[in-house]
């Protein structure tokens, strides 16, 4: 799962929309599976969810379900089995024959989401997939997500939600100006131990102890805000300890991702 | 390779979406014949109308008139903003997503349209005749599918090149059909008659629904011409849709 991330303009939907076909490359080309990007889709297909809902606003949820179901060429007896999978799966139950004018921008998504699960595909696009959603639906979303892995799948995600990219991906690719400026394994980022970050560590007594064990620390009430790398910090937290300090929370002040990102687009 | 198979099981939801387009021409027939037809009956009774006579006569001007003009609209209307609605819109982001082949799913459309359309004019002698007075049925068939084919493929050329392609349509229509006029009445110098006839057949395609009409014989080549001249225009159109991309305003 590959996430892409930057920020407004870097060209993430841009580089969607080459993957998809709809653009063609200014220089280089593009191959999904070893074929362009026309040719793949027109053969099996892919599970897109754009960025805005552009579906016509007088089709019914049903309908517009019925529809692209069609296109996705389930076969007749399957179709209608699959949109109520789908219609379950993003629970669109109670609005399935309203027009897609009368859902709210949320629900909207939701049905985005159940298109775009409507086939098992092999290549899976989402651009701002949580875009509107509420947080409930946004975790339900995750769980979603999580379960489409498999093997021979290529999930490839574009948001500015860091923290949802975090969550699910296993890379990240930092686009900014048009380029990929980084690609940042997710889980290694996050479990690299020898690089220094910034640490934010709460006491409920003793804040001053646990301050003075590391250089360029700052105290904001019961925080203390540092720099250290992963034995560092458990040498200063073990010494402030020993000074009777009683330490009640320690997490890092930004993301491994965060501070790639905000490394990679710096201006 | 299931490109095939989704579109003809979209063949029901692309008539839905034509079908109102389709049944312009009647319901404009309704309104803009119908009116003056109805006045007239209930001052000359429907039966004087089906008898040869004054009558009678006014009755088909009436028609004559009407039915041409409502199927010169309609064959415009038809075609009008499908290709480019989608591009516009971005609705193709959800249709070309999935295993459909852009220019099969246009030209499926545009043969469902014609369909459609031919059948709706049909109604228009049909109704004419069952209420009024018999006049010709296929003459009005074949004229319609004619007349979508040229306009609906010309309007479909302009659709896949740009968004507002109402407006090029226009332009283009009106200038052939000036040019065409001036150059069969003769005034136009060689070189810019020559540009005229290889403009879309517009005055051909107007002279061959006269003579259908009029129950008069009709040039092979002239068919051939509109015929021919449409198709390929279709096949640029569809050519277009292939080799542009998509996500462009």
């Amino acid at each position: 799962m590959v996430g892409i991330a930057g920020p407004n303009g870097a060209g993430k939907s841009t580089l969607i929309s080459m993957l998809l076909g709809f653009l063609p490359p200014d220089r280089g080309t593009v191959r999904l599976d070893g074929l362009d990007p026309r040719t793949f889709i027109e053969r099996e297909g892919v599970a897109y969810l754009p960025e805005l809902m552009t579906i016509p606003l007088q089709w019914t949820v049903e309908g517009a379900l019925d529809r692209l179901a069609t296109l996705s060429a389930i076969a007749p007896a399957e179709r209608l089995g699959a949109r109520e999978r789908v219609i379950d799966t993003v629970g669109i139950g109670e609005h399935r024959s309203k027009r897609l004018k009368a859902l709210s921008k949320g629900n909207l998504q939701r049905l985005g989401l159940a298109q775009a699960l409507l086939a098992e595909r092999r290549v899976v696009v989402f651009d701002e997939p949580t875009h509107g959603l509420d947080p409930l639906w946004t975790a339900r979303f995750r769980e979603i997500v999580a379960g489409l892995r498999r093997a021979d799948r290529a999930i490839l995600i574009a948001s500015h939600n860091l923290d949802e990219l975090e969550r699910l991906c296993d890379r990240v690719a930092i686009v900014d100006k048009g380029r990929i400026q980084r690609v940042v394994d997710v889980r290694e980022a996050a479990g690299a131990s020898g690089v220094p970050r910034r640490w934010r560590l709460r006491a409920l007594v003793g804040c001053d102890a646990l301050a003075a064990q590391f250089t360029d620390a700052t105290v904001n009430g019961d925080t203390v805000e540092c720099e250290a790398d992963v034995a560092g910090l458990n040498r200063g937290i073990a010494m402030a300890i020993a000074q009777g300090a009683l330490i009640s929370s320690v997490n890092p002040a930004e993301s491994s991702l965060e501070e790639a990102f905000r490394t990679a687009v710096a201006r | 390779m299931i490109a095939g198979r989704p579109l003809v099981g979209y063949l029901r939801w692309h008539a839905q979406d034509t079908v109102l387009r389709a049944l312009t021409p009647p319901i404009l027939f309704l309104g803009l014949g119908g009116v003056p037809l109805w006045s007239f009956a209930r001052t000359a009774g429907l039966d004087a109308m089906d008898r040869p006579g004054e009558a009678h006569d006014l009755a088909l001007q009436i028609y004559g008139n009407t039915m041409p003009l409502t199927m010169t609209l309609g064959a415009v209307l038809l075609a009008n903003g499908l290709h480019a609605t989608d591009r516009e819109k971005q609705y193709f982001r959800f249709l070309f997503s999935k295993p459909v082949v852009a220019w099969a799913f246009y030209l499926q459309q545009f043969v469902v349209a014609l369909l459609l359309f031919a059948a709706a004019m049909t109604l228009v002698p049909l109704g004419f005749g069952a209420i009024v007075t018999a006049v010709p049925v296929l003459a009005v068939t074949k004229s319609a599918v004619l007349f979508a084919l040229l306009y609906g493929s010309l309007v479909a050329l302009c659709g896949s090149l740009v968004t507002k392609e109402g407006v090029v349509f226009i332009a283009v229509a009106a200038t052939s059909m000036v040019l065409q006029q001036l150059g069969k009445a003769g005034f136009l110098p060689h070189w810019l008659a020559l540009v005229a006839g290889a403009l879309p057949p517009f005055l051909t395609a107007d002279s061959l629904r006269g003579l259908w009409l009029a129950g008069q014989p009709v040039a092979a080549g002239d068919i051939m011409h509109v015929v021919g001249y449409s198709t390929a225009m279709l096949a640029a159109a569809l050519l277009l849709v292939r080799r542009l991309p998509l996500a462009r305003s």
